[in-house]
């Protein structure tokens, strides 16, 4: 595949690659479609990520090494011992301490010239705006449906890009969600699911999954590279290693998102 | 005619089973299938997949063949057509 959307226009207003961004990401340059241009576009892009636990900062910890430019990170409260089977970012000496002050120390550790914004909260209703105005692209890996739909109405609003993933067990599903394109959260699910409890299994090998994937959806939406999951849903289940790519609609009566973007 | 229903994420769980297969008429509806599924499905199955009307409950994803389809949609279904029966995770 050529590159995306070649031309000067693209260029225009890039940051531009020095000599060490250069010999960092050489080899990444090398993926076709990426080159001088998909890197000045990666530098340029800001990321929120929803939370930095097993999903999260595995998200966090590959648009780090890939070049992203900003990231913005959003958990609270501190870590604690049963974060540490699956949350990579997190250190066994740092328990009792800031998850996202954790973090971040991490990710600048692998790419000091990341800039990292961190809010020791959790999205909600109340922030959700606010941060979802800060960044380029969404990252959405909350593990409570409340905040997933306080994140999905502002992307919504705010006509932003966001990849929703998640995991249960050793499942894993993974869509993108363009608002006005493709369906949105609450038009495949307008309540939560009665079922689901803030406390589920987990293996951080399942979780870490879903997040290196998540981190390429990111990557192709902000260099055109590929193919997006836009409009369907990769369904995993690693205990049998099978995948599944479903269609997906959007819901003409949807609450959150018909109204602002007609279907 | 023959359907064959595949559960995922928690409502594995609460089948405590992969996969059933029921026999419906060729003009079943979704509700009618459901309702077959929750007759013969355990009751936790039932009390997820149902509401206290009996309704398919909002939160329950169905797929026929990989593809959405909406709780009023008419199913073409044929010997043999796989229905996925699932909801939305949020484990992160």
């Amino acid at each position: 595949m050529s590159e995306s959307k070649p031309g000067r226009d693209d260029l225009d207003g890039l940051p531009a690659l020095d000599a060490l961004d250069r010999s960092i990401y050489e080899w990444q340059m090398w993926a076709e479609g990426i080159g001088e241009t998909g890197q000045r576009k990666l530098k340029a892009a800001s990321v929120l990520i929803s939370r930095v636990g097993g999903v999260g900062g595995t998200v966090a910890l590959q648009l780090a090494a890939a070049g992203v430019g900003k990231i913005i990170l959003a958990h609270a409260g501190p870590i604690k011992y049963s974060d540490l089977n699956r949350q990579l970012l997190m250190t066994y000496d740092r328990v009792g301490q800031s998850r996202v002050d954790t973090a971040k120390a991490r990710l600048l550790d692998l790419n000091p010239r990341l800039i990292v914004e961190t809010f020791d909260e959790n999205v909600s209703e109340a922030n959700a705006q606010a941060l979802v105005s800060k960044a380029d692209v969404v990252v959405d890996c909350a593990p409570l449906f409340a905040e997933r739909f306080a994140m999905n109405r502002a992307v919504v609003h705010q006509g932003k890009p966001m990849v929703e993933c998640a995991m249960y067990e050793f499942e894993g599903s993974l869509t993108t969600i363009l608002p006005g394109i493709t369906p949105c959260l609450a038009c495949l699910s307008p309540i939560e699911p009665s079922a689901w409890r803030r406390e589920f299994p987990v293996f951080g090998a399942v979780a870490g999954t879903v997040g290196c994937m998540a981190a390429m959806e990111v990557i192709k939406l902000i260099t055109g590279v590929g193919e997006t999951l836009s409009g369907s849903m990769l369904a995993m289940d690693l205990s049998m290693m099978t995948f599944a790519r479903r269609r997906i609609h959007r819901n003409p009566n949807c609450e959150v998102c018909s109204k602002r973007h007609p279907v | 005619m023959l359907v064959h229903v595949r559960f995922d994420s928690q409502v594995r769980r609460l089948a405590g089973c992969n996969r059933i297969s029921v026999d419906v008429e060729p003009s079943a509806t979704l509700q009618q299938i459901v309702e077959r599924v929750a007759e013969v499905g355990t009751d936790q199955l039932r009390t997820a997949l149902l509401d206290d009307q009996q309704s398919l409950r909002s939160s329950i994803l169905v797929f026929l063949n990989d593809d959405l389809v909406s709780k009023e949609q008419l199913l073409v279904l044929h010997d043999g057509s796989e229905l996925t029966l699932t909801t939305l995770i949020s484990g992160g």
